[in-house]
């Protein structure tokens, strides 16, 4: 069917471009204002590197906001199915939540009818295609120019020129098809003409997948009285039932909460339809007494169809706006997730590489989920159930003997919990980078390494266990109570680790991780004093000695990578934001001065202290 | 406007590089106004705090926000510079 589909089409077009010049006309018209649609994406795309996301995070956070967003980020980039497909890449990547999808996409049906208004009010008005030829200029110029921003200018700038330029020629099309032949002979009366119409802009729609192309012809058409205003409603409310197809096949390659929300869209499209469809008659009437009050001529039915399609999508979001809540509750029950096995990727899917943001997004939370699977393995390592972890539990209840986890196999369980979805995360990783976007400071290379230490961490568990398990066992009281010890020392860390993680909102609190080193590297004095008089006291053999020492630089390696990784996975904030905590965090040698510092204030004080006492004496 | 102003804003427009220096100081900012608000609530933490091994950590943990601090302004400052020398 594929096969034949496309040719198909191109002979039947060439058939038409034979018998009709005016149609040919038209369908150019069509061609370059589709072009000018992708042209204009393709610019807004070069601005969705950061601005897009913070702009998102901070205008979601309530419906209204969402409304809103929706509304103006439609009326300014043009296109409904855009907005569409961003909001189901952004949900999928849990960038933002359904509700908030839902307004966005509400509010992204309103954003629709400005098209109208435009075209209707100042298209067909003004010679457009004078502006379209400097713009198109302007854009190619600025196209070959380095900054991203600039290009996406250029691509913003032709957008719009082609935009113009099919506009103009789908009204020439028109003028001169007028002349020839009345389509306006073919209209259908009544209801019967209403359902045609709505399927035939349905259709069209789908084809073009763009219902403001859809819109534009209608008005181009309507303008050059080659149909009825009947009929150019009912294909304005067929054009917004079919736009909800380009969110369905966006959706397809999203998770289950891309689907609902395109599911809601549907929902949405379909109930305004109906609504639209029923009382067509009385919304007419309500049009004509708008259109005379705002001063539209009474024969003016261009700008009384954009009147029509803002009315009947303004009563779409009045009547389904209360409902999305329920809605929310009803899909969540109707379109239900797979159930994920751990090892299997949660966020990892095709939509989320469309945009640098969700692609890095997807990423960071699919590791999170990783980092479950590790914290298990490293806790069970250390014979530590990690239940206790999670709960945050006081540490002398967590190394408790009598609650010592069963010994395990690591890599048993690296094979079974970790390998399959840590393959897959660097393969979605290889696949962004070779997108090549420009994903915002290096997020991808640095997501990577996080990757990398968490593995190393759990190979580093791994090798500990080994001499963990027989000497937490042994007899020699001094020898178990060290291998407690570096149990003590890494089970402080990942509880710490799980309260940064549960307060990550905070940059303070992400830059306090580099305290768990402060601390770790202090604890490492303490256990060279006493590994020291250990041997020198011959309470441990020198294997017993040695195999302590590598037990703990490991322990040393877990902790080290564990925190390089939190500062990496666990800040929420955005991109720049995770970047401005990173070259804010301490490194090594900052950290050693650091603590030097500290100690040397702490002994001035104490010998101040001192001296002064000796004084007062 | 004078013309050299006028030229020196047409540049800040058109340098991506030093719009995004601005937005990075922008974000160091950010960052360091919640660690200034952060060192305030460890210092109330500290004049309440009664044990000495917990004094001795929460002192340690100022010092290092105070660091982190002093690093964020630092950076800011060097943001700064790099304008008024293009300038």
């Amino acid at each position: 069917m594929r096969k034949i589909l496309l040719p198909t089409i191109f002979a039947l077009l060439a058939y038409g471009f034979w018998l009709s010049p005016n149609f040919k006309e038209i369908a150019s018209g069509v061609a370059i204002f589709l072009f000018g649609m992708l042209s204009l994406e393709e610019g807004f795309k070069a601005f969705t590197g950061g601005v897009l996301e913070n702009w998102l995070r901070r205008s979601t956070n309530s419906l209204s906001k969402s409304l809103c967003f929706g509304f103006f980020s439609t009326s300014v980039m043009q296109s409904s199915s855009l907005v569409s497909v961003i909001a189901i890449s952004f949900l999928s990547a849990g960038l933002i939540s359904l509700s908030a999808g839902i307004g966005i996409i509400f509010g992204a049906n309103l954003g629709t009818t400005t098209g109208a208004w435009l075209v209707a009010g100042f298209g067909l008005k003004v010679n457009i295609s004078a502006y379209a030829m400097p713009m198109i200029v302007f854009g190619v110029i600025l196209l070959f120019q380095k900054s991203k921003e600039l290009r996406g200018i250029g691509y913003v700038l032709t957008g719009l020129g082609f935009l113009f330029l099919g506009i103009h020629y789908m009204k020439e099309g028109f003028e001169a098809f007028s002349g020839s032949i009345d389509l306006k002979a073919h209209a259908v009366e009544g209801y019967a003409g209403i359902f045609l119409f709505v399927l035939i802009g349905l259709v069209a729609t789908v084809v073009m997948q763009s219902s403001h192309a859809t819109l534009v012809l209608i008005i181009t058409a309507l303008a050059a009285n080659q149909i009825t205003y009947e009929n150019a409603l009912a294909l304005a409310i067929g054009a917004n039932v079919g736009t909800t197809v380009t969110a369905i096949l966006g959706a397809m390659s999203a998770n289950v909460e891309g689907r609902r929300l395109a599911v809601a869209h549907l929902v949405f499209n379909l109930v305004t339809a109906a609504i639209a469809i029923s009382l067509i008659y009385q919304l007419t009437n309500i049009v004509d007494v708008i259109s005379q009050n705002i001063g539209i001529a009474e024969q003016n039915y261009m700008l009384k169809l954009a009147v029509f399609h803002t009315i009947f999508n303004t009563i779409g979001i009045i009547v389904m706006t209360p409902f999305i809540v329920p809605l929310v509750g009803v899909l969540e029950k109707v379109v239900k997730p797979i159930n994920f096995l751990a090892t299997q990727s949660k966020y990892l899917k095709e939509s989320a590489l469309d945009y640098p943001e969700t692609a890095v997004a997807a990423i960071r939370n699919e590791m999170l989920r990783l980092y479950d699977q590790a914290l298990d393995i490293i806790a069970l390592g250390l014979r530590i159930k990690p239940t206790k972890i999670r709960a945050q539990s006081p540490i002398d209840e967590v190394v408790a003997r009598a609650d010592f986890a069963p010994r395990v196999d690591i890599d048993e369980l690296y094979r079974e919990s970790i390998k399959d979805l840590y393959s897959m995360i660097v393969d979605f990783g290889s696949k962004a980078q070779a997108r090549n976007y420009e994903v915002p400071n290096g997020e991808l290379f640095v997501l990577r390494t996080a990757g990398k230490y968490m593995i190393e961490a759990i190979k580093d568990t791994k090798h500990l266990q080994k001499n963990l398990n027989q000497y937490l066992d042994a007899e020699n009281q001094r020898i178990q109570e060290q291998y407690n010890t570096i149990r003590i020392k890494l089970v402080s860390l990942l509880v710490a680790l799980e309260r940064v993680r549960s307060d990550s909102d905070d940059s303070a609190i992400i830059l306090s991780l580099d305290h768990l080193k402060i601390e770790a590297h202090e604890q490492d004095k303490q256990f060279d004093e006493v590994l020291d008089k250990l041997i020198r006291e011959h309470k441990i053999t020198p294997q017993m000695a040695t195999s302590l020492m590598n037990d703990k630089s490991y322990a040393d390696n877990i902790a080290d990578k564990l925190i390089a990784m939190a500062r990496v996975l666990f800040s929420t904030g955005d991109s720049m934001t995770r970047a401005a905590e990173r070259s804010m965090s301490m490194g090594e040698y900052e950290l050693g001065a650091a603590v030097e510092d500290f100690e040397g204030s702490v002994r001035t004080e104490k010998s101040n202290a001192t001296s002064n006492q000796g004084g007062k004496e | 406007m004078k013309v050299k102003k006028l030229i020196a804003k047409a540049h800040e427009i058109f340098d991506g590089e030093h719009r995004a220096r601005k937005t990075k100081k922008k974000h160091i900012e950010k960052v360091v106004k919640k660690l200034r608000s952060y060192e305030k609530k460890l210092t109330a933490m500290l004049d309440s705090e009664t044990e000495q091994a917990e004094i001795e950590k929460l002192e340690r943990k100022i010092a290092l926000v105070h660091d982190q601090r002093k690093h964020g302004l630092a950076l800011m400052q060097e943001f700064s510079r790099k304008k008024k020398t293009e300038v």
